[in-house]
């Protein structure tokens, strides 16, 4: 699977939602923790070596699974292999919770979902629907149906390894 | 706006050959280090220099990326489109293009072989760019560019299938990105406050008369409900009782922005009544109270206050009972 590589390391380059350095290890078994600046853009996590300024990789974080690991860490995982980890080392519980709170709001689903929430409310609540007024009451990304069915996976090829 | 030459496909530095990067940013042999630093392939790597600087393969996860596209998460838009620059095509915009299945999923955009492909074929990331539609001197009918900030970044050439397709493309994908996102969920949560607030203040005032008979203090403490139905956690604000909900099936199908409780409150998430201390016995540190409910999300309810329907037994941490002179 190709992609947009020059215009992901652009957006690497936007304002974060937040940066820090953290110790990072892969997911793979033996992998060492290594310094890393991580940064948090819309819906990416990129990582840098602490002394450069191109980033060394991303994740797309959607469909993943934030959680505090001990001691003043989290985790990073996503819903297809739960037990592949990225792990992350903060230097205080603070910075481990604000990390994972970010994360866990960081995908377009996440949004989709508060979205849907608060156009709800405020229809019951006020018997109008928000989003009328702006005219985008009609898009697909703002309607209920939009919302994923969690726990089903269709079509996901065995041939995943193979993406180039 | 017209881009001057097609795309040439994705980033040029990369050959598609270059596969291998597991997303492992700590893989901790020697060779990947060297690799890393000249940025290049494991065994293609000439001696590190250190003023060499190249820009290594930049490491995503791919197998997470293509299980979102694969996966039910409904797609914001679908359909057929002709492209060209991509893998099997001339790099000027001769013929009709390469013809795949696009799917948007969010700031995402995808193409496949065909609606049924198993592996995407390429992903363009949304963030950044201005979507319109081509004009002369592209040949082409029905073309759309997605054009970046990014320099040095060729716009990439589309064409559908006819104008109404075109033009819901170009909507489509001129809304995708999560900024647009993020600004309207932001709207609507001032929107939500302000309605939260306004109809705070309406209740207060209409029910001065029965939350007066309890001198009530603002206090933000939370109880919980022993005999639910559902569930669900009270709490008290000004003169006035809120019931929050804090489970999803109080809450209905959707869960709250947080995925954990939080202030559900509104007609159908609230119930409202005043508190007499009751005799049953409940944990140390609580009260219970028995409280008789005048009106509930779960309707108004019908029969006398003091039937069972009517009333729910409830505990208070003691703090929050104090407020309430119970």
């Amino acid at each position: 699977m190709r992609y947009n590589e020059k215009e992901l390391r652009a957006l690497s380059r936007q304002p974060a939602e937040l940066a820090a350095e953290l110790g990072m290890r892969g997911p793979k078994k033996g992998s060492v923790a290594k310094r890393r600046l991580v940064k948090l853009v819309v819906n990416f996590l990129f990582y840098f070596r602490t002394d450069e300024a191109e980033p060394l990789g991303a994740l797309l974080l959607e469909r993943c699974r934030v959680a505090q690991e001990e001691p003043g860490g989290f985790s990073i995982s996503f819903v297809e292999d739960p037990e592949r980890k990225y792990h992350f080392e903060c230097c205080s519980q603070e910075q481990c919770e604000q990390w994972t709170e970010a994360l866990r709001r960081a995908s377009y689903e996440y949004m989709r979902r508060s979205l849907i929430f608060y156009r709800n409310e405020i229809q019951k609540m006020t018997g109008k629907d928000p989003l009328e007024q702006f005219g985008i009451s009609e898009e697909t990304r703002f309607q209920l149906s939009s919302l994923p069915r969690d726990g089903q996976s269709a079509r996901v090829s065995s041939r995943l390894d193979e993406l180039d | 706006m017209v881009p001057r030459s097609p795309p040439s496909g994705t980033s040029v530095s990369r050959r598609s050959g270059s596969r291998g990067h597991p997303a492992d940013p700590a893989a901790g042999l020697p060779g990947n280090q060297v690799a890393e630093l000249c940025g290049q392939r494991r065994g293609d790597c000439p001696p590190p220099v250190s003023s060499f600087v190249s820009v290594g393969a930049m490491k995503l996860n791919k197998r997470s990326v293509a299980h979102y596209a694969l996966s039910d998460s409904p797609a914001d838009h679908t359909g057929f489109l002709r492209i060209w620059g991509g893998p099997g095509t001339p790099t000027t915009p001769s013929g009709t293009g390469r013809r795949c299945w696009f799917v948007l999923k969010g700031n995402l955009l995808f193409s496949f072989e065909s609606p049924e492909g198993r592996a995407p074929l390429s992903l363009v990331v949304l963030e950044g760019c201005t979507v319109e539609l081509a004009e002369a001197p592209i040949p082409e009918e029905f073309a759309f560019t997605i054009r970046f900030d990014a320099p040095g970044v060729r716009p990439h050439l589309l064409a559908a299938d006819g104008q109404a397709a075109q033009e819901a493309w170009v909507k489509a994908l001129s809304r995708a990105s999560f900024g647009y996102m993020r600004l309207v969920v932001r709207e609507l949560e001032g929107q939500l406050q302000e309605a939260r607030q306004s109809l705070a203040s309406h209740r207060c005032a209409t029910r001065k008369a029965i939350a007066s008979r309890y001198s009530a203090g603002h206090c933000p403490g939370r109880g919980f409900c022993v005999s639910k139905k559902p569930s669900c956690a009270w709490s008290s604000a000004a003169s006035s009782w809120y019931c929050q909900a804090e489970s999803e099936e109080e809450a209905g199908r959707q869960s709250g922005p947080l995925g954990k409780v939080s202030c559900f409150f509104g007609p159908q998430s609230w119930a409202l009544g005043f508190a007499v201390p009751c005799d049953k016995s409940y944990s140390p540190g609580w009260v219970p109270i028995k409280v008789f409910l005048l009106r509930s999300h779960w309707g108004t309810l019908p029969g006398p206050l003091s039937s069972p329907s009517r009333t729910l037994i409830a505990a208070l941490p003691s703090s929050c009972a104090k407020c309430f002179s119970i």
